[in-house]
């Protein structure tokens, strides 16, 4: 019965898209009503969040549904238009479209005065859909298809307002680090094709992988995904991404787009579990990422600046639980993060509309000034922080704890990753209590008077924080209680190496650390912070240069461009003023000269004198006759 | 025939084309160049003669027909250009006719 509604729950975001944007092009005076156009858009992804809720509700077993026609068909080789609705997939598209809803409708209210609305939500619907093609596809190259999809929504999105060269730089660096990446997930495709011919997921799941190929894939597929979730090395597009529109930065860090590599990791587990070094290397680069977005984080003054590399660090923790092949924590983790980062994009853009500023030290007392955004924040930034029972404090928990037991396993660097790990959960306590007392707290230190936004943008928020008090109770601690999440729902698609059991003792005192650890950088952070600036100078005077450096984000963006953009400028000087010249136009010239010369020597042989030929045939004459006699 | 007569012919259209060959390549006039391919042609034309008749075929005879008249035709239009190129020139020196070259 309901699998007869899943194609068009699938397809209702892409015919949303192109119902608003190929219907605003032909009648532009549709252009004008973006109040409806945002309603259809937010209907859209709504009613297949509707469709994916009833799949939920009455899930059995994997569905399998395709539409009529072969994408590809060369010969023997047929790839399907086949989606596939497991666990896992239902799970991502349940958020995709639960979380792309709420910021659907929140989108009515930020964007409701833009001109190019239409084009807003067209793109807005379509991004949607790559996302669900992605999740839910079950062959590699209609993930693939979605990966792609998704990276180009991100494009038109980052660069919505393009008429400033600032933000269409910062879309072309998007898509220009997403595109690095998708050598790896395109060429690690091509390599288990090679292997199995056949790109069907399930399909590949049957086949039994040597570890050098399960691990040289599964690193070309950790490379995709650090494209796409903002890892090292390719995470500095993150953090300029935030030129886009507030809730198109909610979207890709919440809801699409950063959670596509978690989830290809979490879907190719079979690869994972055969590549043990594979997977110490992704919990390595992972734990690296949370440490260095956490420490950034700490010296940003632009409010969103915070968040994006506040995601950047959380992703981190995300590839750390998968490097410990705890894939279903991981996913835990990308539900919780989307409720409650989400929220904190959400509200820092209902902050934004309000002040106009997005400097944290243009801000200050917020909270009342406009209650509901400042009380919601507050919710997120506490589930962010892991104070219990926020959603955050039941996904970071599972993850440190993974990390934890891995490490008794006898693996000594996974429990260098849980201590770096809970020193970055120390640093998420403690920027983002600096940001939301900085920006809520204290007294007003803008101009103007700031007023709470309306409800079509404050219902978002609302609905958001809900779901960051209540959203880890789906994946309890082993302690507490069975994880519903991995044990009941997760488990049947999704295999894990089983990782060894924890006494209660040593899950309690886990618990207690993580909690103390949070509750230390929140406190940190009061300290601090709630005189309101002075902390900033304090810190700068602790840290010193090194605090400096985090302001200038590391410097890493200075250092890629001196170690991949000189040199090809190098490059291309070189061909401007050595190739070109010399190769490109003084060879050919060298070539042309000696010809000309050649020929002229050889056209003194043609005096035109004809007594000269008379002798030129003689002479031949003679030397054939001397060749043929002799 | 006998073979002595045909070594003397021989010899005489040798000789008859080495005059020939000289004019042609020490001649400096147009004229006189004519004339001595004329002499190369006959010269050829005796050998074919000579060994008509030594051989008793008759091919050999027929070659000298057509040679005769190809070198007719030839002095036709070699004279006729040779006329055309006087008209242009008023001379017909070899070393003043070197206009076909670079």
């Amino acid at each position: 019965m309901v699998s007869a509604f899943l194609p068009l729950t699938v397809a209702l975001p892409l015919l949303g898209a192109m119902g608003i944007g190929l219907g605003s092009l032909w009648v532009p005076a549709l252009r004008q009503q973006r109040k409806l156009l945002g309603a259809l858009a937010t209907l859209t992804v709504a009613f297949s969040f509707i469709g994916f809720l009833a799949a939920f509700w009455t899930y059995e077993k994997p569905l399998y549904f395709a539409f009529a026609w072969d994408w590809i068909a060369i010969d023997a080789l047929r790839i399907p238009l086949r989606f596939q609705v497991d666990t896992l997939s239902l799970w991502m598209a349940l958020i995709v479209t639960g979380v792309g809803a709420l910021i659907h409708l929140y989108s009515i209210g930020y964007m409701g005065e833009d001109e190019g609305a239409w084009r807003y939500f067209a793109f807005l619907n379509l991004f949607i859909f790559a996302m669900l093609t992605l999740v839910l596809a079950d062959s590699l190259p209609l993930l693939f298809l979605g990966w792609e999809g998704v990276g180009a929504c991100s494009y038109f999105l980052i660069g919505f307002w393009f008429h400033e060269a600032e933000n269409a730089q910062a879309a072309q660096k998007a898509f220009l680090m997403n595109r690095i990446g998708d050598v790896g997930l395109l060429a690690g495709m091509i390599w288990l094709f090679a292997e199995t011919h056949t790109f069907d997921i399930e399909g590949l799941k049957r086949f039994v992988y040597s570890a050098d190929v399960a691990g040289s894939v599964g690193l070309l597929f950790f490379f995709a995904a650090t494209g796409k979730s903002a890892q090292i090395p390719l995470y500095t597009w993150l953090p300029d991404a935030m030129a886009g529109p507030t809730p198109v930065s909610a979207l890709i860090h919440a809801a699409t787009m950063v959670t596509a590599g978690v989830y290809l990791l979490a879907r190719m587990d079979f690869l994972y579990n055969a590549a043990p070094e594979t997977l110490l290397l992704v919990g390595g680069i992972g734990t690296a990422t949370a440490l260095i977005g956490g420490l950034i984080a700490l010296a940003q003054n632009d409010i969103k600046k915070v968040l994006a590399y506040s995601t950047v660090s959380q992703l981190g923790f995300m590839f750390a639980a998968i490097g410990a092949g705890a894939y279903t924590a991981a996913i835990f983790h990308v539900f919780t993060h989307a409720f409650f980062k989400a929220l904190l994009f959400l509200g820092s853009g209902s902050v934004i509309h309000a002040t106009g500023t997005q400097d944290i030290r243009q801000m200050g007392g917020l909270r009342r000034y406009m209650p509901i955004t400042g009380w919601t924040f507050w919710i997120g930034t506490l589930a962010i922080a892991g104070i219990p029972p926020l959603a955050g404090f039941f996904s970071k928990d599972e993850i440190l704890a993974a990390l934890y037991a891995r490490g008794t396993e006898g693996t000594a660097l996974y429990y260098l990753y849980w201590g770096t790990l809970l020193l970055v959960a120390f640093l998420t306590a403690f920027y983002m209590g600096r940001l939301t007392w900085l920006t809520f707290e204290g007294t007003y230190r803008g101009e103007g008077h700031p007023h709470e936004s309306p409800l079509v943008m404050t219902l978002p928020l609302i609905l958001l924080g809900v779901g960051s008090v209540g959203a880890g109770f789906v994946g309890l601690p082993a302690v507490i209680g069975p994880s519903w999440l991995r044990e009941h729902w997760l488990s049947q698609t999704i295999r894990e190496i089983p990782l060894p059991h924890l006494s209660h003792t040593t899950e309690w005192f886990l618990i207690a650390l993580s909690v103390a650890i949070a509750l230390m950088g929140i406190g940190l952070a009061r300290a601090l912070y709630k005189e309101g600036l002075a902390g900033d100078a304090t810190l700068s005077q602790r840290l010193g240069t090194f605090y400096t450096l985090l302001a200038q984000q590391l410097k890493v963006d200075w250092l890629y461009k001196q170690a991949f953009v000189q040199p090809y400028l190098v490059l291309a000087d070189l061909a401007k003023d050595v190739i070109g010249p010399w190769v490109g136009r003084g060879l050919p010239r060298a070539v042309s000269q000696g010809l000309l010369r050649l020929s002229d020597a050889l056209a003194r042989f043609q005096g035109g004198y004809l007594p000269v030929y008379l002798a030129y045939v003689i002479g031949l004459g003679l030397i054939f006759l001397l060749w043929v006699l002799l | 025939m006998k073979v002595e007569l045909l070594y003397a012919v021989l010899t005489l259209a040798g000789g008859i084309f080495s005059l020939g060959l000289l004019g042609l390549l020490l001649r400096r006039n147009l004229l006189l160049s004519f004339l001595a391919i004329e002499l190369l042609l006959n010269a050829a034309n005796l050998n074919f003669i000579a060994f008509s008749r030594y051989h008793n075929d008759p091919t050999g005879a027929m070659f000298v027909l057509f040679g005769i008249c190809l070198a007719a035709v030839e002095a036709v239009i070699g004279l006729a250009l040779t006329v055309r190129i006087f008209r242009l020139h008023e001379d017909l020196g070899l070393a003043k006719l070197a206009q076909l070259r670079w």
